[in-house]
């Protein structure tokens, strides 16, 4: 996360933002804290205090900015792939802690939740933050001793430290994979395809870097994903943790699927499991070192597992021939969909959060789909008994 | 143990089998062909009964008797498939892997035994390494790196259109291109976490974009001989770099300064943020400078179209591995080169003639790297009245050198900065690398979901 380290100057790399955001369409989310609605009593201080800490898990979003404004205000923006605003989300969380903050306050002195908190969606809604910025007024910034501080690399290279000793299980969370009947054939509910298994990073932040965003900087972020490969493929290598397991999704670096970890979990996976396998990569990832990426690809899809592109959008789709790079599914979001892939290569749309948005996937073609919108519906149709929890894909 | 063992089969050769991978003849060895070849074999010989050993120079030997079943028989066969589709190579590419019947061909497998093992440099790249120490030493290096003047920090090396020619010495048929600065990394970029170096650079970007501003507001020697030249100069930055008020800055200061402006992103941070890509890569044609993406290798052209994004150059790396691919992947660059335009290709770590020859006969005219490097250096040599006091080597150490301490030694440094002049009747760069509008070019075919 960039942090913005005065009032006047976060005004105007706010306001840069705006306008560039405004000129080339930059699709971001911002959260606006009217600081200077909270009452001015006693607690205040500590009440700001607690405003800022409330915004610690948004400054873990992808590209998170946080910036002091005039008046103690806070703004955050950060690009929102539709994850923030579920209730386990950094925005669910963030607006849970203010709302706790907001029962301190004695009754009739505080604002409401929606007096304290605005939330704009850029670029449509620029200029109307840009107007309420224009309000911000030159009063001094209060001095806030806040917890959010990006992540640097001392910091991290005492967490990778932390990691390569602590015990990571508590962390690991299962994510479910729906598999969508296909196109032609009658609408079914979702049937569970495969689970994806990942550390929360948030709880790993809240847990061993409790005052460090670790996602903000993406480049710090994305070498800390390879310490927490490292852990997984142990994890994954421990006892009893591949028994009974269907299908498995993991997310991994180029370089961690090239490791001695992953050959000692490939040994411990049955031949005829692999194909039930889901790797995901990162297109950047992917193009750091071609080289890599290609002999990594062919060794993979060699002992038949399978390749998913992560994170993608119809621009990137534009630019990355994900059929000749080897790839059987793309994960996007609704908002990122291409508009068609190429023959073989199947679609995976996450952040499904509602019945609309499943509807709106399956339109799409998706094939897979993921979310909490999903979690909430029948999994297996009437006629079928229910799938194992780690069923075949 | 693999001499006593391979005697063993040699003394009684019949039955006997011997599979070799030669690693040590792959034209870009990693450390991780090895590690990951190893099961692959290992497996193979569980189910031949055999045993795998491994050579001083890297290579993979599998002895094992003949299978007999008909089932097992083929084995052998499934082994080279498999491991010819894990390099991505041509199965019929017999120097790569050998299969030796030694009741019938014992000869080609002794004289293999016999061949000095030579083992190849490994080339760095993806490091490996995960350990805290390495995060630890990279922070300590960022720290240390702030009371460190930005020249210093810096290297430089300036890019040449090589003319067609072929009466004409090398040295009278370069134009200069622009010339390129770059931030030293610490241990130098190769075999460093590639997150950690996206890290890095971007850190320092906020540094060498200040000191440029400055130095093209003041005339400092870091850019003078360039501006003075007309030269372009290229930098390399992160994308939110370019969004900066910083670079909002420097813009000012280029054009108040006539200088022209390149600047270099990395495919992966390209690809990173795509919505960033297309907001810098407007700032960029709107102020006039140069968009480069730059770290485009021979495994990417396979399946990276970058031809649509708009870029002015495209820097495609030298690498061993461009030289007669197998066919399929051969077309494919074949068919990604003319996709982007070779008046858009650069060729970057053309280190040698023979990066420089595959370059012209694939019809690239534009380079960077250590040949061309030396070529300029032994022109400025001729020019120099004090050359007798140098080497080619120093002279061309020195020329990479943009701060004074990498310069120490030579007694005219003027000469150092100044670009090689372009021969007479050469074509001038077209478009890019010009304050002034770029002439108009096919314009790419659109691309959905970016807006340029």
């Amino acid at each position: 996360m960039v942090n913005m380290p005065a009032a006047a100057d976060g005004l105007e790399a706010l306001g840069l933002l705006l306008r560039q955001a405004a000129i080339a369409g930059v699709r971001r989310r911002a959260l606006l804290l009217h600081a200077e609605r909270l009452p001015r009593t006693a607690g205040r201080q500590h009440h700001l205090r607690l405003a800022r800490a409330a915004l610690t898990g948004l400054a873990h979003a992808d590209r998170a900015q946080l910036f002091d404004l005039p008046r103690g205000r806070l703004a955050v923006v950060w690009r929102d792939r539709g994850e923030a605003l579920n209730a386990g989300g950094e925005l669910g969380r963030a607006m849970q802690s203010l709302k706790r903050l907001l029962t301190d306050i004695p009754d009739g002195q505080g604002p409401m939740l929606g007096e304290l908190v605005s939330i704009y969606e850029l670029p449509d809604q620029a200029a109307w933050l840009q107007d309420v910025l224009a309000d911000a007024g030159q009063d001094p910034p209060p001095a806030l001793a806040g917890p959010l501080a990006p992540l640097d690399t001392p910091v991290l290279a005492r967490l990778e430290l932390s990691l390569a000793q602590a015990d990571l299980a508590a962390f690991a969370r299962w994510r479910p994979v729906y598999r969508l009947a296909g196109a032609g054939q009658p609408v079914m509910p979702p049937v569970l395809a495969w689970e994806e298994r990942y550390f929360a990073l948030a709880d790993v932040g809240a847990g061993l870097c409790p005052h460090h965003a670790l996602t903000a900087d993406p480049w710090l972020h994305l070498r800390l994903t390879r310490t927490l490969d490292r852990r997984m493929l142990a994890l994954l290598g421990g006892t009893g943790e591949l028994n009974g397991i269907g299908g498995l999704g993991l997310h991994m670096n180029v370089a961690s699927l090239l490791s001695n970890g992953f050959l000692r979990l490939d040994e411990k996976i049955p031949a005829g499991l692999r194909g039930s396998v889901v790797l995901s990569l990162q297109a950047a990832d992917v193009l750091a070192d071609g080289a890599a990426f290609a002999f990594a690809r062919n060794f993979v899809r060699g002992r038949g597992y399978r390749l998913m592109l992560a994170g993608a959008s119809a621009a990137l789709l534009a630019v990355l021939d994900v059929a000749a790079a080897g790839f059987d599914y793309v994960q996007t979001s609704l908002r990122e969909a291409p508009p068609r892939l190429p023959q073989g290569v199947q679609l995976v749309v996450a952040g499904i959060e509602r019945q609309g948005d499943l509807d709106h996937a399956r339109v799409l073609g998706a094939n897979f789909v993921a979310g909490p919108g999903v979690a909430a519906r029948p999994i297996a149709p009437p006629t079928e008994p229910a799938p194992p929890r780690h069923a075949l894909a | 143990m693999l001499l006593d063992a391979a005697r063993r089969a040699l003394a009684a050769p019949r039955g006997r089998l011997a599979i070799v991978l030669h690693l040590s003849r792959l034209k870009a060895p990693r450390s991780y062909h090895g590690r990951i070849a190893r099961p692959v074999l290992e497996q193979a010989a569980t189910r031949l009964s055999g045993t795998v050993y491994a050579r001083s120079n890297g290579d993979m030997l599998l002895l094992c008797q003949e299978p007999a079943a008909v089932e097992a028989a083929l084995q052998p066969a499934a082994l080279v498939q498999e491991l010819a589709l894990l390099f991505g190579t041509d199965p019929t590419d017999i120097g790569f892997i050998s299969v030796w019947h030694l009741g019938q061909e014992a000869t080609g497998f002794r004289t293999y035994l016999d061949e000095p093992a030579f083992a190849p440099p490994i080339l760095p790249g993806l490091a490996e390494d995960v350990a805290p120490a390495q995060t630890a030493a990279i922070a300590e290096w960022l720290k240390s790196s702030q009371r460190i003047p930005v020249p210093d920090l810096l290297g430089q090396q300036t890019a040449v259109v090589l003319h067609a020619g072929r009466d004409v010495p090398i040295g009278s048929r370069l134009s200069p291109l622009f010339r390129e600065f770059v931030m030293h990394l610490p241990g130098g970029a190769a075999g460093m976490d590639p997150w950690l170096e996206r890290h890095v650079a971007a850190t320092l970007d906020e540094r060498l974009i200040a000191h440029l501003q400055h130095d093209l507001e003041e005339g400092g020697r870091l850019t003078r001989a360039s501006v003075h030249a007309g030269l372009a100069i290229h930098i390399n930055l992160a994308l939110p770099s370019i969004a900066s008020p910083g670079f909002g800055r420097l813009t000012h200061a280029a054009r108040a300064a006539g200088a022209r402006l390149g600047v270099e992103i990395s495919i992966v941070e390209a690809l990173a943020d795509m919505t960033m890509l297309e907001y810098v890569a407007g700032l960029l044609r709107h102020a006039g400078f140069a968009f480069v993406l730059e770290g485009l290798d021979e495994a990417s052209l396979g399946f990276a179209r970058l031809g649509s994004l708009g870029a002015d150059v495209i820097k495609l790396d030298w690498s061993q591995g461009l030289v007669q691919p197998p066919g399929a992947r051969r077309r494919a660059v074949e068919a990604q080169l003319q996709a982007i335009g070779l008046d858009r290709v650069l060729l970057q770590r053309a280190d040698t003639a023979d990066a420089v020859g595959w370059g012209q006969a694939n019809g690239i005219n534009r380079y960077q790297g250590n040949f061309l490097d030396s070529v300029q250096g032994a022109t400025r040599m001729f020019h120099c009245h004090t050359a007798s006091l140098c080497t080619l080597k120093q002279c061309v150490a020195r020329g990479a050198a943009a701060g004074t301490p990498g310069r120490a030694g030579c007694s005219n440094p003027a000469l150092l900065d100044l670009p090689p002049e372009a021969p007479p009747g050469a074509d001038t760069v077209r478009g890019a690398h010009t304050l002034d509008p770029p002439a108009p070019r096919q314009p790419a075919a659109p691309v959905p979901g970016i807006r340029w």
